[in-house]
């Protein structure tokens, strides 16, 4: 077991350790959640929102999350594009070199559930998620820039939650619309009623 | 003229570098997302807030991806009920075919782009659940009996009706609007 498994468990027996453990997760999950450093993993059309995202329209370098080609440099790899089943074990070897603790994000439908080719192929991967694990998955087609900004901040959300010690869980302070919340369509009393299309 | 080339470079330059920042502070700031654009499906209301699906099912048979499913039962009275409209958004490809496909404008593709979950249990839901399907307009009730139509009706009238006998929901749909 690494040391600072053995001094969070440590901490977290009592004894009046648990005050500093809070106050070294606290610092670690906002060091770790701010600055996640992204192996951009793009393969396909999603790659190009990435990209965009990353340029000086919706930069998210404000939000600590810089592409760095090499996975050792790196905290979050965000998996944008379709993955084949031949290019499935270069990903894994990738994901592998990445020291921990690590992330995935699952970008675009065609990472997260196969896309656009969920149906009737034989080449494609139906999902990142059949040989990594993902932590946070974008829908969308590609998706738009602010919806990876978006899926960044719910991974800090997300990392905000872990301990040093290995069997702890911190509570969750959910800032971002829960997603249960997010109403689809257009109901009569909602800005947009009468037939137009939902514009929020 | 000698040293033109970065005279325009640094105009360039100086351009660039008094017209000021462009970068969009998400979320703070979010963009507006053009009329035409194509995100999640999402069901229109009629204005006493009952779907317009009549659950014709189709949607489902234009969806080149087969991410859409309506469950529904029907009663004695040919009325619908939906039980299940579920939508998988984690591979839909948002190309807008169920809504071209669709007869009575009961869908549409809305504008929420914001679509990261961390639970990919929440990438399937519900579109519509549990709810009446919409009825579809007709001149006349479905099962109308032969036997009640008066003879002194005028010849025009009843040429109609017998020919749109084998009653078409989505040809009469489509004369009514």
């Amino acid at each position: 077991m690494a040391l600072i498994d053995r001094l969070g468990e440590t901490l977290d027996s009592g004894q009046g350790g648990g005050i500093i453990l809070s106050t070294v997760d606290s610092l670690l999950d906002w060091a770790r959640g701010k600055s996640l450093w992204a192996m951009p993993m793009g393969t396909a059309c999603c790659a190009m929102e990435l990209i965009a995202a990353s340029f000086n329209k919706f930069d998210f370098d404000r939000h600590g999350t810089f592409p760095r080609p090499d996975p050792r440099h790196t905290d979050v790899m965000i998996v944008a594009g379709t993955i084949t089943k031949k290019m499935a074990p270069a990903v894994k070897q990738l994901y592998e070199q990445m020291a921990d603790p690590k992330w995935v994000i699952a970008m675009g439908n065609c990472a997260v559930s196969g896309g656009i080719f969920y149906y009737d192929t034989y080449s494609v991967v139906r999902g990142v998620d059949e040989f990594l694990p993902v932590d946070v998955y974008i829908a969308g087609c590609p998706p738009r820039p602010e919806s990876l900004q978006d899926a960044v901040l719910r991974l800090r959300e997300r990392i905000a939650t872990e301990s040093i010690a290995p069997d702890r869980r911190r509570e969750a302070v959910l800032t971002l619309p829960a997603t249960g919340d997010i109403s689809f369509g257009v109901r009569p009393g909602d800005p947009g009623a009468g037939g137009e299309s939902g514009a929020r | 003229m000698w040293g033109k080339g970065i005279l325009t470079g640094m105009r360039i330059t100086m351009r660039n570098m008094l017209r000021g920042p462009i970068t969009v502070k998400y979320p703070y700031e979010r963009l507006e997302i053009p009329e035409r654009a194509r995100w999640a499906v999402a069901p229109k209301y009629d204005g006493e807030g009952k779907p317009k699906c009549t659950a014709c099912m189709a949607c489902v048979r234009a969806c080149p991806d087969h991410i859409l499913d309506l469950e529904f039962t029907t009663r004695e009275d040919k009325s619908k009920h939906i039980e299940r409209y579920s939508y998988e958004i984690g591979a839909c490809m948002m190309c807008g075919l169920c809504v071209e496909a669709c007869p009575f404008d009961a869908i549409e593709m809305s504008h929420d782009y914001e679509l990261a979950r961390l639970d990919p249990a929440q990438l399937t839901y519900d579109l519509l659940a549990d709810v009446d399907a919409a009825p579809v307009k007709r001149a006349r009730p479905a099962t109308a009996p032969k036997a009640e139509a008066a003879p002194d009706e005028p010849a025009s009238t009843e040429a109609a009706p017998a020919e749109a006998a084998p009653a078409d929901p989505v040809g009469k749909e489509a004369t009514d609007e």
